[in-house]
């Protein structure tokens, strides 16, 4: 059993203390990611752990074993590091430059033998690299190289595997082809993996456990979806995010809404009313919030994004279950709401029968003498599934005055004249 | 190197079969080596018959010794030969093999095409020792041995024993503040040797000349009393080769491959510094070879120290045994400072290389 | 019996006794004069043997040398193969008579002969320059005697190790170089001619210096070594040395170096009234350039030397190598600075 234990270090550079009281342990078939805003100590964490920079205090033991006090070659042939820069000072070939991973395994004179280069040469092929062989590594693409800097660091057969953004240069492909081989390896051959990311879809979907660095210390750890919720990465990145399970994959997923440092009071005393659901609300309710009005929405259901933006962004909303008709009171709550607001603005929302009732709320409130702005990005056609009745009811809305608009911007502008 | 595609199998192979490439490689620049050597002690004001110079050689074999009828070979065309050409020609070959590898050693610590073995101050520590031997006119020998070569081979290490303390944080020495310590210092001293040179009056002369470097004078003693310390340096570099390579990936890269970065630049340094000081009090400063030299070769046999360092020697060492036969043939009796012929053959040859080459090389 | 007889018998007896010893004593003394005569010869031989074997030794004696570093070199023979490795060297071996005995000089040696001739025509070798010389070549050379000059200190170690016997020459003074002169002539055989040479040339000095005694002024000189930057000569140089004898004051004699760098200040400052340059045997014209172009010199017109038009040349090689020309040197300098004895 293989386990690395970080024990209350403290790490420096100059006087400048940058990792406070960190400890942790992981151990074999671990895939843990380091997360956190600049600046929070991840690559610090790395280079403490990789004995790049000795930590003032607190101990981390590999197997027991206080890897300050092992001998250079003893840790690395335990353990890999793939850095983020990786500058060549020479033109060697990408062999040369997998091979120099079994430099740990040799001894002083002993030349690279057969076992050693099939060790190399699975390690490339493994990471895609294999036809790049004899190419010099300063003519490789940015992704090509970090492939070879991975294969060397396999070819160390490592125990402990240190990543510091290893999917940074790659493209969409090469990243999850890379990130599927590493976890493959971590639970094949027992690795510990400890990466940084800060690609928050990457973290969720490969790793198990995850560490949230703030300020140089741990501010969470644990499983996954454990730290990374909404209000870990508030509190720590000052961004709202939205974090939820991806109905297919069930992999969590994240999506950023706003910085929460941009929130502004309002500073118009108007009160507009948003229809929409399915997304379609997000940009109408950031940009209403941010020229300074108040925005109500409603009727949404509890499962839908706009919903969750609403909560997030504090907006007033009426809500309903999932997959239910609108029920009378929400209906009634609407229509409330809409009577304050001196403006409604219809999302390009697809209506079906479940928020149709939104529409009749609409046509109430232009009867009311309210401003409707309907905001048609895409025709009405390709978002009824109601067999026309919304198709009807827009029309209405509009021989009876409502203004139809293409973007969020126009209905905007439409809005100044209030 | 060319782009040609090979097939994952063949380079596989070839990785191999790179060990006895190397040896073979290795092998023949040896005899070259040898070849030069002989043939340029045929180089000389004294025309001497090659026959002649053979047999003189041949003599002194343990085998063929016994072969050889040396009866018409006169004493003066045997100490033209032993005395005179023989001592210069394995100077020559010992100064060209130390600086080659110095300047390998040095190109792969810092990571910078521009450096050469003096980079670090040997060369302007030499050149005040040297100086102030001259200027102070310390009877020319002390118990025998000459006091410039000793002073200059003193001046060279604590000139590099000061530029390491300066740059040295803790136990670390970065690579940047070595450089830049070094060029420090040598500005510095180079300074106090144009004000020795202001000093020295009519022995000015004798200053330039140590500075411009040659063989004109070497003896056997010179050549025995570095010939350890080459040989020795020389070997311990070798035995960290594969270190360097792995350096070129940055230090903190080789320290997680295992590589002990602050023992092996040390280590480096030092020896680097020892072969160099003690190349340079014998032959005062001959510039280019240390800086042109692994260029050269990196182009022609790639980055690989393991073989680089091999290569690097020998062709430095037989470089500079052509060149000293070039300075003191062309205008015999007189002879040219063998600076100038490094540098007026060894620049253009850079340059073709350079050219050839340009798409692939990188440093 | 009686005793009257005895008287007559007494006589008798007495007279053969003292004729006996008469006789005897005769006999001896031409003897002794016969023994010494013998050793007298014998003597005489012995002497001339001693005298002879005085001869031999001490023409096989060890030839004691001391050069003028303090190097103490032991000649068993005279030399018959000398080499020269600097112009001044090859100049007094030629004034004594040896010069049939050098086999090498250096490429700058041009007197008294045109010795480029004589190299270009294979009947004399030449070793190189005076920096730097071949050592090859003068080990090729087989000699049997070398003499050095001062900054060959390399070579003359490296030739001594290797057995050959050199001689370093570097007077500081011309008195030195009289001994110099006298030096060379012991060590080939010359002694005679040695001291002829001396004895003139002291002669020579004395009446310079004699007669510039008797001068009324003591002109200013300057003495130009090289120009950008300027050089010239303080107290511890021979210029300076030769200047003083020929009646002159250095002007820059309170500097004690040998040569040193200088500014065109200090010497418009000194005033000169003579300045002399060196006129060497090189292509192209002297470093000075002309004295057109000197005179030119930003603040030049000031010195006294060049408003009175006292500017003169004088031979480098002649003022610049210890040899026996240095007295010719003098006497130019002499004819230059007082004009008036002369």
């Amino acid at each position: 059993m293989v386990i690395l234990t970080v024990d209350g270090i403290d790490c420096y550079y100059g006087s400048v203390k940058v990792l406070e009281n960190v400890c942790f342990s992981v151990k074999e078939r671990d895939f843990v990611g380091v997360l956190g805003p600049n600046g929070s100590g991840k690559t610090t964490l790395l280079r403490g752990i990789s004995r790049a920079l000795k930590p003032h205090r607190g101990v981390i033991l590999l197997n027991d074993v206080d890897i300050y006090a092992l001998k250079s070659v003893e840790v690395a042939k335990q353990m890999a590091v793939v850095p983020q820069d990786n500058v060549i000072a020479f033109n060697f070939t990408a062999l040369d430059i997998v091979l120099m991973g079994r430099h740990p395994h040799l001894s002083r004179f002993q030349m690279e033998s057969e076992k050693d280069i099939a060790i190399a040469k699975r390690a490339m092929e493994l990471t895609n690299t294999r036809h790049l062989a004899e190419r010099p590594i300063n003519e490789l693409s940015g992704g090509e190289r970090q492939r070879v800097i991975i294969a060397r660091a396999l070819a160390q057969e490592p125990t402990v595997l240190l990543l510091d953004e290893p999917t940074v240069h790659l493209d969409i492909n090469n990243q999850l082809e890379i990130m599927d081989l590493l976890k493959e390896l971590c639970i094949k051959k027992g690795l510990i993996v400890l990466a940084v990311f800060h690609d928050f879809d990457l973290a969720t979907r490969y790793c198990d456990s995850a560490m949230l660095l703030n300020n140089g210390r741990i501010f969470s750890i644990g499983p996954i979806e454990t730290v990374l919720t909404g209000e870990n990465i508030k509190k720590v990145f000052q961004v709202n995010m939205i974090v939820k399970r991806h109905p297919v994959t069930n992999m969590l997923y994240i999506v950023p809404l706003s910085t929460s440092r941009s929130k502004t009071k309002p500073s118009k005393d108007i009160i507009v009313h948003i229809i929409c659901g399915g997304g379609s609300g997000v940009p109408i309710m950031k940009t209403l919030l941010e020229q300074g009005y108040v925005v109500t929405t409603g009727v949404l259901n509890t499962l839908d994004t706009d919903y969750d933006a609403a909560c997030t962004l504090g907006i007033p909303v009426v809500n309903e279950a999932p997959f239910s008709p609108i029920t009378k009171e929400s209906h009634k709550a609407n229509l409330a709401m809409i009577d304050e607001a001196s403006a409604i603005i219809i999302g390009n929302v697809p209506f079906g029968y479940g928020n149709l009732k939104n529409l009749e709320a609409a046509k109430v409130a232009l009867e009311r003498g309210k401003m409707i702005i309907i905001v048609e990005e895409t025709s009405v056609h390709r978002r009824d599934f109601t067999n026309g009745r919304a198709q009807n009811l827009l029309r209405e809305l509009k021989s009876k005055g409502a203004i139809a608009v293409e973007s969020c911007r126009e209905a905007l502008s439409k809005l100044q004249a209030l | 190197m060319t782009t040609t595609v090979m097939s994952a199998n063949e380079v596989e192979t070839t990785y191999f079969r790179r060990a006895s490439r190397w040896k073979l490689i290795v092998i023949v620049l040896a005899v070259a080596l040898t070849l030069t050597i002989i043939l340029s002690l045929n180089v000389g004001f004294a025309q001497i018959p090659f026959s002649t110079v053979l047999n003189i050689i041949a003599k002194r074999m343990p085998f063929l010794g016994n072969l050889v009828d040396s009866s018409n070979v006169s004493y003066v065309e045997e100490t033209i030969i032993i005395q005179i050409r023989m001592p210069r020609i394995l100077a020559g070959a010992l100064v060209g093999a130390a600086l080659a590898a110095a300047g390998v050693v040095y190109q792969g610590i810092f990571k910078n095409p521009m450096a050469d073995p003096y980079v670090l101050g040997v060369s302007s520590g030499a050149a005040v020792g040297a100086s102030l031997a001259i200027v102070l006119g310390i009877g020319f020998t002390l118990l025998g041995v000459s006091t410039v070569p000793i002073l200059a081979f003193a001046g060279s290490l604590i000139a590099v024993f000061v530029v390491y303390n300066i740059s040295r944080i803790g136990s670390r020495v970065p690579v940047t503040t070595l450089l830049l310590s070094g060029i420090a210092v040598s500005i510095f001293l180079s300074a106090i040797v144009a004000v020795l040179q202001v000093i020295a009056g009519e022995r000015l002369h004798i200053i330039v000349f140590w500075l411009m470097g040659g063989f004109s004078y070497v003896e056997w003693k010179d050549v025995l009393a570095i010939l350890p310390l080459i040989c020795l340096g020389t070997m311990v570099i070798y035995f960290y080769a594969r270190d360097l390579n792995i350096l070129a990936l940055g230090e903190e890269t080789a320290q997680h491959l295992g590589v002990d970065v602050e023992k092996v630049k040390k280590l480096l340094l030092i020896f680097g510094s020892l072969v160099t000081a003690a190349a340079v009090s014998v032959s005062g400063l001959i510039g280019f070879v240390g800086l042109i030299i692994p260029h050269m070769t990196r182009i022609v046999i790639g980055p690989d120290h393991r073989i680089l360092l091999p290569t690097s020697i020998i062709v430095g060492a037989t470089f500079l045994v052509i060149c000293d036969a070039v300075a003191r043939m062309i205008v015999s009796p007189v002879e040219l400072p063998v600076g100038v012929i490094t540098a007026l053959s060894g620049g253009p040859f850079l340059i073709y290389l350079l050219r050839k080459k340009k798409e692939s090389y990188a440093i | 019996m009686c005793i009257v007889v005895n008287t007559k018998y007494v006589v008798y007896v007495t007279t053969i006794i003292v004729i006996i010893l008469i006789i005897s004593a005769v006999y001896v003394y031409i003897y002794d004069q016969g023994q010494i005569a013998d050793m007298r010869s014998m003597i005489r031989g012995l002497q001339s043997d001693v005298a002879n074997l005085q001869i031999e030794l001490y023409k096989y004696r060890n030839l004691t040398l001391v050069d003028d570093r303090g190097y103490v070199l032991n000649l068993t023979s005279y030399p018959n193969r000398i080499v020269s490795l600097a112009p001044s060297n090859t100049e007094i071996l030629f004034a004594i008579g040896a010069g049939d005995k050098v086999v090498g000089v250096t490429d700058y040696c041009n007197y008294p002969y045109n010795f480029s001739a004589w190299i270009e025509a294979d009947n004399l070798t030449s070793v190189g320059n005076y920096w730097t010389p071949n050592i090859e070549a003068i080990v090729a050379l087989e000699p049997d005697l070398i003499l050095a000059a001062f900054a060959q200190e390399e070579v003359v170690n490296t030739l001594r190790g290797m057995g050959y016997k050199v001689l370093v020459l570097d007077p500081g003074n011309i008195d030195d170089v009289l001994k110099d002169i006298v030096l060379v002539g012991r060590a080939t055989d010359r002694n005679i001619e040695a001291a002829v040479l001396v004895n003139n040339l002291r002669r020579r000095i004395d009446a310079v210096v004699s007669k510039v005694a008797g001068a009324t002024s003591t002109p200013k000189v300057y003495y130009e070594v090289w120009y950008d930057p300027l050089w010239s000569v303080g107290s511890e140089s021979w210029e300076h040395e030769l200047i003083e004898k020929a009646g002159g004051i250095n002007v820059f004699a309170d500097q004690s170096l040998k040569y040193f760098e200088t500014g065109s200040e200090a010497i418009i400052e000194r005033n000169p009234d003579i300045m002399i340059f060196p006129l060497g045997h090189g292509a192209g014209p002297p470093f000075w350039g002309s004295f057109d172009q000197m005179k030119a010199r930003p603040g030049w017109d000031a010195i006294s030397a060049v408003q009175n038009d006292r500017l003169y040349t004088i031979d480098a090689d002649v003022i610049n190598r210890p040899g026996p020309r240095i007295v010719d040197a003098l006497e130019t300098l002499a004819q230059v600075i007082h004009p008036e004895l002369f």
